[in-house]
């Protein structure tokens, strides 16, 4: 109990700090807010009024405690561009970046399971030693070549994926499938060595263990007892790994989205941050901060669900 | 890992001193450590690109700037030997001078991580206690924080620069290195060259300088090899979308960037920098791991 509790100031303590870094940076900002909103325009009386509306005159904590009340209920702000409700343009653009994310997810993991388990099994085997090249190749080939290499092969070689583009998924499954399929597969391919890596060397200390030695006496099959016995035991490892992995899943994705222009939230900051359109970038960075941190967070406590020895 | 320790100093046998050998030696039977043949080639194109990117305005080579129309979108040739961009700017020249940039930003920020970070988790794994709780309180928050939001941030207000881009990604990378600067420094701390160092008079300063230092460094530095592959990573991304040194610079993921108009018909323009890029990052991988197999850094597992 002691120790959820110390967890949960922790948390707490980090979102303070991601906030107020978010909030603090964009109010560092060289030249005035007042003045970006209203243009070249602006008389004097004009930003000193916007300035006042705004609460620029303010000390810095109490505007961000009053902006952290805002962003609690939802409001963002607008765009200083095209005027629209920051709140919108992320619940337009979130559902594609979630999509995007957990697609790749449950495909790599599909993916490391039976890799994974394969080369625990026959360790130090050619089968074992090609994964393991073709992971370390992956692993030295950054998000942004590898989806050049996909959308080279698939789209424009093969063609039989669009390049770029995006179909909501209101417009069909199948449509909004094909054109999601590059980019997560991509996402998947950049998540996948981690996940095998992992669970390869996991299931190779299971694989030693004695009750393996009593489930091959049993006569069981080897892919009984891969699948039932180790991944059991090394599924847990898993877990925790797919935490870890959120970080890059969120960087992954990020890119990923400029690329094959997916109107997800990396395509928004990143767009944002080109036109200048702050207010949007502090709603779109601040939901990518926080959420990381959740999820970060919500896998910690299910890790300590899921293992006794942890709450105690 | 052999470095110098006060007990030796007791002993008399600090004539053997010797000087902490990274990656020459194999620690297990002090027989040579044989780097195998893809690590030696690895270290030696990291080698050549660093000596390229620093020699490239004494190079034969053209200006990465200039453009020539008429000799735009060429397939890598003799006279070309890696092709040209759509503004029929040399390849090779571009890709070479790009080194500079993903080179200085990988050297710079694992230096401003490994420093900053030694420091620190020095004197959190020495001193102990309040120090202890606050230097490594801080870092877990750091570590907590989704670094490349604050990388865009910066990128967004403060500017998208070489020295802005160091700094923060430097800062970013400090929390990693004090976890394993405290995580090492406990497991040298109570050793009995620290406590002779100690019974001999000798101040914190000096322990922490002499003593621990040497031991902490070298798997901080291994640690600092392999990291600077990410840091190119985090670069190319960077500059790929437009958010790193403004163009005409050359930088690798710029020039990337660059060539995707072209995939169809010219994929080269992209698959040239590309290629670089990952041969350099699997190249330090590779030199890396060797390093950490070398050095043995099972002390200071977390």
């Amino acid at each position: 109990m002691q120790r959820l509790q110390h967890k949960v100031l922790h948390l707490v303590a980090v979102l303070l700090v991601v906030t107020f870094v978010t909030f603090t940076l964009m109010n560092l900002l060289p030249g005035d807010v007042a003045l970006a909103i209203l243009g070249n325009g602006a008389t004097p009386e004009g930003v000193a009024r916007v300035r006042v509306e705004l609460g620029l005159n303010d000390p810095l904590w109490l505007r961000y405690v009053r902006w952290l009340i805002r962003i609690a209920h939802g409001d963002f702000g607008r765009s200083y561009i095209s005027g629209e409700l920051v709140s919108e343009a992320l619940a337009r653009s979130l559902p594609v970046s979630v999509e995007l994310m957990a697609l790749s997810l449950v495909l790599s993991v599909s993916l490391a399971i039976p890799t994974g388990l394969i080369a625990a099994y026959r360790a130090g085997r050619p089968v074992d030693r090609f994964l393991g090249l073709v992971a370390s190749v992956l692993l030295a080939v950054p998000s942004f070549i590898l989806s050049l290499v996909m959308m080279f092969l698939f789209a424009l070689g093969l063609g039989w994926f669009p390049a770029v583009g995006y179909v909501p998924i209101s417009e069909g499954v199948l449509a909004n499938l094909r054109t999601l399929a590059i980019p997560v597969a991509t996402l998947a391919l950049v998540e996948w060595p981690g996940f095998m890596l992992i669970l390869r060397s996991d299931a190779i200390e299971v694989l030693q263990q004695d009750y393996i030695l009593l489930a091959k006496a049993k006569g069981l099959r080897d892919g009984q007892i891969l699948f039932r016995h180790v991944l059991k035991l090394s599924s847990f490892t898993l877990l925790t790994v797919i935490g870890w992995t959120v970080a890059t899943l969120i960087a992954g994705a990020l890119v990923i989205e400029n690329i094959f222009a997916l109107p997800g939230v990396g395509r928004l900051i990143v767009s944002a941050i080109s036109s200048r359109d702050f207010m949007v970038v502090q709603g779109a960075v601040t939901i990518v901060a926080v959420g990381y941190v959740l999820v970060n967070f919500a896998v910690d406590m299910l890790y300590a669900m899921l293992d006794p020895r942890i709450i105690r | 890992m052999t470095t110098v320790r006060a007990a030796e100093v007791i002993d008399g046998t600090a004539a053997e001193r010797k000087v902490p050998d990274i990656g020459l030696r194999d620690t297990e039977n002090g027989k040579r450590l044989r780097l195998g043949w893809v690590s030696s080639l690895c270290l030696a194109w990291l080698v050549c690109l660093a000596i390229a990117a620093a020699a490239a305005d004494v190079l034969p080579l053209s200006d990465p700037t200039a453009t020539d129309i008429a000799n735009r979108l060429v397939a890598p040739s003799e006279k070309f030997w890696l092709g040209t961009d759509q503004l029929g700017r040399d390849l090779l020249a571009r890709v070479v001078y790009g080194a500079r940039v993903s080179l200085t930003v990988a050297s710079c920020t694992a230096l401003i991580g490994a420093v900053f970070g030694m420091l620190f988790g020095l004197l959190a794994g020495y001193f102990r206690g309040r120090t202890e709780v606050v230097l490594m309180g801080a870092a877990d928050i750091g570590l907590a924080f989704p670094g490349i939001v604050l990388i865009l941030l910066v990128a967004a207000y403060a500017g998208a620069n070489l020295l802005n881009l160091i700094l923060v990604i430097g800062i970013l990378a400090i929390p990693i290195y004090m976890r394993i600067a405290r995580a090492v420094t406990l497991t040298f701390a109570e050793r009995e060259f620290v406590l002779a160092a100690r019974a001999l008079g000798a101040s914190h300063l000096r322990i922490m300088a002499r003593e621990l230092l040497p031991n902490v460094a070298i798997p901080v530095a291994v640690v600092a090899v392999i990291g600077m592959s990410r840091i190119i990573v985090i670069e190319g991304t960077l500059s790929y979308l437009g958010l790193s040194v403004p163009p005409p610079t050359p930088s690798w993921g710029n020039m990337i960037a660059a060539g995707v108009s072209e995939l169809a018909f010219h994929p080269y323009v992209s698959f040239v920098p590309s290629a670089v890029m990952a041969i350099t990052i699997f190249a330090i991988n590779l030199v890396g791991n060797a390093l950490r197999k070398a050095t043995d850094l099972r002390e200071a597992r977390l």
